[in-house]
């Protein structure tokens, strides 16, 4: 707008353009949306057509059909919304305490070079191990609980932001420690809030949000193991070989997970909003 | 305040200075600059030039006291007054911090000064309308051209109330006609607030329109070669007096004739 005011053109061909260029863009969004309905059209026609002609072992494969049905079975036998909540709860613990972790030690390893020296072949030895390798100390140390799948969960975030997080910090532009320097502000803490983690958010923030989709995967595969929750429900189907209802939980973790990346990404918007668009 | 006789006055103290200083980036590395003298005046502006690279940036971050001096003696001689700060720096690329709109950039200046929220908030309105910037408090820096992000960056250098600016070739990266407007606003914020401003650039021209004095830098490692005062008289008439040519003449030999633009 403030462009607008600049160049000198008369207000009713500014609101024309304008208008163009919104009902253009409208168009581009139709059309999108239109394509990406197709796609999802034609995934499920073949989905049916794999159905329908067995190209799938017999029974392993749901009709598309039946995912409704198989949808309202869940919510009226009482299974689904437990489960959910069950999940959301291993979900919020591991994912906060894997990304509080991950930010803090993170933050730490780039800025002190003492630490970061200590830290770093410690890194390349527990890096490498996957999260679920440690579903066995899980069970031993909480036994088959909410916090055995919270601490799985948190491993696999933790190394997601660490890692963003040590290299977004290093990337800050050591030119504003200076200005933080010129002006008196050398204080540890004040230099982190005021400076580090500002210009490092950009890329701490792509780790959170890498994290929120990097728990979804480790949760399920921790409540395999029998802890309550949406993994252990989709192994129970499985073994009565309801595979439709799987196919539910499967719909239902992608939902949440979409809900949840657009919240976050409202939020990053918020948070970043001082770059130019 | 006429600040022409001010400037005539010539016992003015010292507030800011550096004796036989060397400096250099590590301690195998040839110095920077070496046996370094030199000195700045209660409400006087200096002018640093010399050729690229010669190291009038590091003199003016030894200065500022950003590099520890390897030898010799820094004087900061300029009382400590509740709520400001005794010096103050410009970069050359204004440096505003881009998570902090205009207003926020120049609060931080001065958010350790133990000001009221109050007082800060009139502090920042006081030198938005110095620098003639007052509408754009609320703005991005993303938002700000090239000369409106460096009046921003003046204009959070004098929140603190300094004493005493170093100003790194502010003007370096604007356009020529911003770069005058930005020259006159200068002058008429120096004078106003009697500022002792040492203002590092590599054109001659700019250096000797600004300037009580000039300083040369030169040689490797370098030293300041040359001191040449300037008339405040011919501010304002510099492509006609000679007086005026002449001492850009002698600053342009000083730096051996080279990288001197304007001449």
């Amino acid at each position: 707008m403030k462009r607008m005011a600049l160049i000198n053109v008369p207000a009713d061909k500014t609101a024309g353009r304008e208008s163009s260029i919104q009902a253009g863009d409208l168009l581009i969004h139709a059309r999108r949306i239109g394509l990406g309905l197709a796609g999802v059209i034609v995934f499920v026609g073949i989905w049916k057509l794999a159905f329908d002609f067995d190209w799938a072992p017999r029974g392993t494969l749901p009709d598309p059909s039946a995912i409704f049905p198989a949808l309202r079975g869940e919510i009226e036998s009482g299974r689904l919304f437990p489960a959910v909540g069950s999940s959301l709860i291993h979900y919020a613990w591991g994912l906060s305490m894997g990304t509080g972790l991950g930010l803090v030690v993170g933050l730490l390893a780039a800025v002190n070079r003492v630490f970061d020296d200590m830290q770093r072949l410690l890194a390349r030895i527990l890096r490498p191990i996957p999260p679920l390798a440690w579903v066995v100390f899980a069970i031993a140390w909480f036994q088959v609980s909410h916090a055995g799948a919270a601490f799985v969960i948190s491993i696999g975030v933790f190394w997601v932001n660490y890692f963003a997080t040590y290299s977004a910090v290093r990337n800050v532009d050591p030119r504003f420690y200076e200005l933080a320097r010129a002006f008196g502000r050398n204080r540890f803490i004040d230099v982190t809030f005021a400076i580090t983690l500002p210009g490092a958010a950009s890329g701490i923030l792509a780790g959170v949000r890498t994290g929120v989709g990097q728990a979804w995967m480790t949760l399920i595969a921790a409540e395999l193991l029998g802890v309550p929750g949406i993994g252990q429900e989709m192994n129970a189907a499985a073994g009565v070989g309801a595979y439709d209802a799987v196919v539910v939980y499967m719909l239902i973790i992608s939902l949440i997970y979409g809900l949840m990346d657009f919240a976050f990404s409202l939020g990053e918007g918020w948070l970043l909003r001082w770059r130019p668009a | 305040m006429n600040p022409q006789t001010v400037k005539e006055q010539p016992a003015r103290p010292i507030v800011l200075g550096v004796e036989n200083a060397s400096y250099s980036y590590r301690k195998d590395a040839a110095p920077v600059f070496s046996g370094l003298d030199l000195s700045l005046r209660a409400g006087e502006f200096v002018s640093l030039v010399g050729g690229s690279g010669v190291g009038k940036s590091t003199v003016l971050r030894c200065l500022a006291g950003l590099l520890p001096l390897d030898g010799g003696r820094l004087h900061l001689d300029v009382e400590q007054v509740e709520g400001s700060r005794r010096r103050s720096v410009v970069f050359q690329d204004s440096r505003l911090l881009p998570w902090r709109t205009v207003g926020e950039n120049i609060a931080y200046g001065i958010e350790g000064l133990g000001l009221s929220k109050g007082e800060r908030s009139d502090r920042i309105d006081e030198v938005l309308s110095l620098v003639n910037m007052l509408g754009y408090r609320d703005r991005w820096p993303s938002d700000l051209s090239g000369g409106q992000s460096q009046r921003v960056g003046i204009a959070r250098a004098l929140a603190v109330r300094p004493k005493i600016v170093l100003m790194d070739e502010p003007f370096s990266a604007v356009d020529a006609l911003t770069r005058r407007h930005l020259q006159e606003e200068l002058l008429g914020i120096w004078s106003e607030r009697e500022l002792a401003v040492l203002f590092v650039t590599h054109d001659i021209r700019e250096a000797t329109y600004l300037s009580d004095r000039v300083l040369v830098m030169s040689g490797s490692p370098a030293m300041v070669v040359h001191d040449e005062p300037m008339g405040r008289r011919s501010r304002n008439r510099i492509h006609e007096d000679k007086a005026q040519e002449a001492a850009a003449g002698r600053i342009s030999a000083a730096m051996g004739g080279t990288d001197g633009e304007g001449i």
